[in-house]
């Protein structure tokens, strides 16, 4: 008896086993890929092509470039003269292009510097904004708003690997509405997200963008924060009814100089009216000092910059300036009378509970659902079924069927 | 009424013993066939539900990313492959490649050569019905055929453009359409309403996995409402060698 429980429950174990694949018993059909970024690396940690490495894929998922690219001795494929290899993967727009819908007739003109160029863009229109960047807009003529001047600021997010070929292909649609501007006279905020759902939140077949508008949430919830759960975030317009360009005052002083009647005058004038028109400059960066969504790397923050670069920034902690105060300058002086101040001691009599230094300290990181990919395959078996022609019923190619043996006659 | 035998009690409690172990087994085999053969919930882009094989290629890859893989490690020369864009009605392509800056001008009906896992950008215009518009689709050609040889300009690969793909392109959508060979024993009939038959797939499906499992995939091309910044938007034109005419 004893026995034939013993051989069952082997069995058993077996048939589960071989069933499972020897890989999980749960979850057999389930993988779960890192985030796009890693993948698009060329190998596993490694953040750039590696030597010996042809053609490698840079970690924003295209080829170094086209012919020519190869360094010595890397052993790039001899190829026949004339005949150039692939460009290769296409290289990432590095500006998105954004499409102002309306209101029709809206003038738009944008910060450079410490100027706005005016009347630079007249909805609908479109221009390429190069990514990763927050531009200051000028918005003003709207039709049915006389005298309305609003000074949004938009964002083009950097390309993702999920959005490069939308953003290769398509431009990024903005509309500002006249719910938008009702809001906006009346001292409220509003934020529009112009994001690319992910597949499963498409509701038509053919890739679409879609809008997130503050205004149109529930109170507390970020725009930003909720289009980033959906999919993946391209541009956001933020709108308020700040008046940047009062006299004497605000962001944009310009290069003024004091004309004949006493008033500031701006140096520069740009005017697109007077067909001059000058590429936006951007008021902030995304992903200063790091990757590009602002996630400092490992080797900058340290200070310590990249292999074989020099290090382009101070490292934190370390003196730049001979004043104890952090400002740069001579050493500081006593004024007034003469020194007689011999000691200047300061006791801190603050009771502090602040526990003793945490000795060892545990982080446990736990990604859920973790990461989980396909096994690398081991063995593979081809079969390949040719059919069988008669003398006649074929046509060899000119090479005779051997890769490489050009110049054979042809054959039948 | 009859007393049983110890032995036959002894022989009856083994009987009922073992049916019940292999009642056990049975249970067990068929948990674990039913186990092997459940199919798994919907899963993201990249899964295969009916194969459990990972699809790294689908409508989000970065343009060229797979044709690009398709020669990674082919020392042969990259072939050239037979391409001709058919609308409806007779329109303007523009091909515009390394050794055509500039853009190659040719009509709807002309083949013209590009090479195979390259991305290429075309321009439609004078459409017929649309006076003004273009398009600027991408085509990369992830394969090719084989035709006989000196033949190969009779056998291009045609990629149609629609109507109904030019006005979701128009609105901003992006439109992204592979190309695959049917084989010859497919007998799966489409309704032959246009040049090439067409099936539309849900935005959840992988476009790419969907052409493979009904045949070879040839190229993929996508289409949106983006135009170029100027003639000399270097990134937005994008191409390698061309062939025109088609000599081999």
């Amino acid at each position: 008896m004893r026995f034939y429980f013993l051989t069952l429950g082997t069995l058993l174990v077996v048939c589960l086993g071989c069933a499972a694949d020897g890989q999980q018993l749960v979850k057999r059909n389930e993988f779960v890929a890192p985030p796009a970024a890693q993948l698009a690396a060329p190998g596993p940690m490694v953040g750039g092509p590696g030597p010996g490495v042809l053609n490698a894929i840079t970690p924003a998922g295209y080829s170094p470039g086209g012919p020519g690219m190869g360094a010595p001795g890397m052993g790039m494929p001899m190829m026949p003269p004339g005949m150039m290899p692939p460009m290769g993967p296409v290289a990432p727009p590095a500006k998105s292009q954004v499409r102002f819908l309306g209101p029709e007739g809206m003038v738009i003109g944008w910060q450079i510097g410490p100027a706005f160029a005016e009347s630079q863009l007249v909805a609908p229109g479109r221009y390429n904004f190069a990514q990763g960047a927050t531009y200051r807009l000028k918005v003003n003529s709207v039709p049915g708003r006389d005298g309305l001047e609003i000074y949004p600021t938009l964002t083009v997010y950097p390309e993702h690997p999920t959005t490069a070929s939308f953003l290769a292909h398509n431009s990024v649609p903005l509309r500002i509405t006249d719910e938008d501007l009702d809001q906006v006279e009346t001292n409220n905020h509003v934020t529009k997200v112009v994001y690319l759902p992910d597949p499963r939140y498409q509701e038509l077949a053919i890739a679409g963008v879609e809008e997130l508008i503050s205004t149109e949430l529930d109170p507390g919830l970020d725009p930003v924060a909720e289009a980033d759960r959906r999919g993946t975030i391209m541009a956001v317009l933020r709108i308020g009814n700040l008046d940047l360009e009062m006299p004497g005052e605000g962001v944009v002083q310009g290069l003024g100089m004091v004309g004949e009647d006493g008033e500031i005058q701006q140096v520069a004038h740009v005017d697109g009216d007077a067909g001059q028109f000058v590429p936006p400059v951007a008021i902030g960066h995304i992903g200063v000092g790091g990757g590009p969504h602002g996630v400092p790397s490992a080797p900058l923050v340290a200070g310590g910059g990249r292999p074989g670069m020099p290090v382009n920034m101070p490292m934190y902690g370390m003196p730049f300036t001979g004043t104890p105060i952090g400002l740069p300058g001579p050493t500081h002086l006593p004024f007034g009378r003469p020194a007689g101040l011999r000691s200047h001691t300061t006791r801190n009599l603050t009771n502090v509970d602040m526990g003793g230094p945490v000795r060892d300290f545990v982080l446990d990181v736990n990604q859920k659902p973790g990461i989980r990919m396909p096994h690398p395959v081991s063995h593979v078996e081809y079969t390949e079924s040719h059919p069988i022609y008669r003398d006649g019923e074929v046509a060899y190619p000119a090479n005779g069927g051997y890769p490489g043996n050009f110049g054979a006659p042809a054959r039948r | 009424m009859q007393r049983l035998h110890k032995t036959d009690r002894h022989l009856n409690r083994r009987a009922t013993n073992r049916t019940a172990y292999f009642a056990v087994f049975a249970a067990g085999m068929f948990v674990s066939v039913i186990g092997s053969t459940t199919a798994v919930a919907e899963t993201p882009l990249g899964l295969n539900t009916a194969t459990p094989s990972h699809m790294p290629f689908s409508q989000t890859t970065p343009p060229g990313v797979y044709g690009h893989m398709q020669n990674s490690g082919n020392s042969a020369p990259i072939p050239l492959q037979a391409v001709k864009i058919v609308t409806a009605g007779e329109a303007k392509v523009t091909v515009f490649g390394s050794t055509q800056p500039a853009g190659l001008n040719l009509s709807t009906n002309e083949t013209f050569a590009v090479q195979v896992g390259a991305v290429y950008r075309l321009k439609l215009s004078d459409i017929p019905g649309r006076p003004g518009v273009e398009v600027y689709p991408t085509i990369e050609l992830v394969d090719r055929l084989h035709p006989p040889a000196g033949k190969a300009a009779e056998f291009p690969i045609l990629i149609e453009i629609t109507d109904e793909e030019i006005n979701a392109a128009l609105t901003d959508r992006l439109v992204t359409k592979v190309v695959y060979l049917r084989p010859r024993n497919d007998t799966s009939g489409f309704a032959r309403t246009t040049v090439l038959p067409t099936a539309q797939i849900n935005s959840d499906q992988n476009v790419v996995e969907a052409a493979i499992q009904r045949g070879r995939p040839i190229a993929v091309v996508r289409l949106g409402g983006r135009t170029p910044s100027g003639p000399a938007d270097a990134q937005f034109f994008v191409g390698a060698a061309l062939e025109y005419p088609v000599q081999r």
